[in-house]
């Protein structure tokens, strides 16, 4: 992996230097704050757009912390993976389309370091801005409902991180393959709709990857049962994205460049 | 000389088009080439095989001595394509910084060196991102990044195209500067740049090097061409009629100015020791004889039928 050392930097500073630095945190904070603030104020929300005899009619339990540790997870699940999956669709096609990809690569920066510079930070990021969330959720949890655990939330937001790794990493694949930002994009956001839908086979939602948004929203509420139903999905989740990770640098090894 | 590239039987196919038809390239090193072709010709695609940022389809290439885009010959070539890319919130130097460190610099020799580069090619007072740059302050950010590692071989992509005649200058003395140090390859299709600091040419069309030497012997391959004639008589209809079964001329065009013909010979000294005694033979006066050696764009035309 030669010059790796350097291509995070230059990946770093991409971040923290452009509007991205702010995008991903601000949206989960963003989701994390009002999403506790929902979950404690429905039945009023409901009682103020439907009227109190329409909203008495549907029955709600009084909302707990645990009910706004299931909403962050299913931000987390349904939201913020869509948000990743676009930023990380453009990362490898828009370089090698403006010729930035040419000026390094004919440098001593070898095309595996290059791809993998873009996931591990990537990664990073989103797992950073995620944790980031998880904490703001669980300070506004407690402001609400009174004190909450916080390990629930920060467990959930880490299996979380495993989705998005995938999912980024299907999106890197998409990206090296692709010069069309949509279809990377759509790539990518195709691979998370085929999760969601194998996600359904139990068998494969206790086995495979497909089953990671299940655990995140089972360990944020606290029903999450055996240890192997938790790990099965993490690992094969993890293997998964270092496969996609392996295919997008082949991909990129034979991609002719501009 | 050593060859710092050597290519043969080069072929590039995309689909059903043959982009490269077996080209043949040869460059010395410590040479200043110019890579001479007309818009399509393959040059950019000769030079993304060199670099390894394309594949062949087949032939045999060897750069400074190993694989085209090997990890050793990334080491010691600096490259710019015609429009470089940059990422749009960096600033010259952090372009030339972030270059510095693929090539593992230290720090001390990467601030030097950046500003010496800075100074060269007058971004050294430009402080905005490059996303504010002008095209021309981009090829010049792209020539310095070239640089940076003070390359053995420097490949460049048409790198005077957008620049203004001061730029031009700078760039061509700069390239000119280092004959000796490194081996400079350059494709353009602007040819007194290449008149201008190259010691040896090759001039591709449809894939095929059509000629490839030095200079002045590609100069003397126009067709067998040497040079042209500027003569000014009082009579030009009648000495265009008392040259047209000269042997030494190979044509005679028509008047450029009243009383005034270029002719096309051969042997340029040859004719223009001859065609005095012609004049006077005819009793003509001859006010200006002028001769002129082929340019490169003569050849080129020549050879490539651009402009046809």
């Amino acid at each position: 992996m030669t010059a790796i050392a350097p291509l995070l930097r230059l990946r770093a500073q991409d971040i923290f230097r452009t509007w991205r630095v702010w995008v991903l945190p601000s949206v989960m904070v963003f989701l994390a704050a009002t999403g506790t603030v929902i979950t404690r104020f429905t039945r009023e929300i409901l009682v103020a757009a439907l009227g109190a005899g329409q909203a008495d009619a549907i029955l709600l339990a009084d909302p707990v912390a645990s009910d706004a540790y299931a909403r962050w997870a299913n931000d987390l699940t349904q939201i913020a993976v869509l948000l990743v999956v676009v930023i990380a669709a453009g990362a490898i096609n828009s370089e090698v389309r403006s010729g930035v990809a040419a000026l390094i690569l004919t440098k001593p920066a070898s095309r595996v370091s290059y791809v993998l510079s873009h996931a591990f930070t990537l990664i990073a990021f989103t797992a950073l801005a995620a944790h980031l969330g998880a904490v703001v959720s669980w300070l506004v949890t407690a402001a609400v409902f009174g004190p909450a655990p916080l390990g629930p939330v920060l467990a959930a937001t880490a299996v979380w991180a495993v989705l998005a790794a995938v999912l980024i990493s299907a999106a890197l694949l998409a990206s090296a393959a692709f010069d069309a930002y949509a279809g990377a994009a759509g790539a990518g956001i195709g691979a998370f709709f085929l999760l969601a839908l194998l996600s359904v086979v139990p068998q494969l939602a206790e086995h495979t990857p497909a089953g990671l948004a299940t655990v995140v929203n089972a360990i944020a509420t606290g029903t999450q049962k055996a240890d192997q139903t938790l790990w099965q999905p993490v690992l094969s989740g993890l293997a998964l994205a270092g496969a996609l990770l392996a295919a997008a640098v082949l991909v990129f090894r034979r991609r002719e460049l501009r | 000389m050593t060859a710092a590239i050597c290519v043969s039987g080069l072929v590039k196919v995309y689909g059903r088009r043959r982009v490269l038809d077996g080209l043949d390239l040869h460059v010395e090193a410590g040479s200043v080439f110019g890579f001479l072709g007309a818009n399509g010709a393959g040059k950019t695609t000769t030079l993304r095989i060199l670099l390894g940022l394309a594949a062949k389809t087949t032939g045999s290439l060897r750069v400074l001595g190993c694989d085209p885009g090997s990890a050793q010959v990334r080491a010691l070539v600096g490259y710019c394509s015609d429009v470089p890319g940059f990422l749009p919130w960096m600033t010259a130097r952090d372009v030339l910084e972030s270059s510095a460190r693929l090539f593992r610099m230290t720090p001390a020799l990467t601030r030097r060196r950046v500003g010496e580069l800075l100074e060269l090619t007058g971004l050294a007072r430009t402080k905005s991102r490059v996303s504010g740059f002008s095209r021309g302050m981009r090829q010049r950010l792209g020539i310095a990044q070239a640089l940076v590692n003070a390359p053995q071989l420097l490949i460049l992509d048409e790198p005077t195209s957008a620049l203004d005649p001061l730029g031009r200058r700078v760039v061509l003395e700069l390239l000119a500067a280092l004959r000796g140090q490194a081996t400079v390859l350059f494709s353009t299709h602007l040819l007194p740049d290449a008149e201008r600091v190259c010691d040896n040419v090759a001039i591709i069309d449809q894939g095929r090097i059509v000629t490839a030497g030095p200079l002045d012997q590609v100069r003397a391959q126009s067709g067998g061409v040497q040079g042209r004639l500027l003569v000014e008589v009082d009579d030009a209809d009648r000495l265009r009629k008392a040259l047209a079964n000269q042997k030494w001329v190979v044509n005679v065009d028509e008047q450029v100015a009243p009383g005034t013909l270029l002719l096309t010979v051969a042997d340029l000294d040859a004719a223009a020791a001859l065609l005095p005694a012609a004049v006077a033979l005819h009793g003509l006066l001859l006010r200006r004889l002028e001769p002129r050696e082929a340019s490169l764009e003569d050849v080129f035309v020549g050879l490539t039928g651009a402009g046809r």
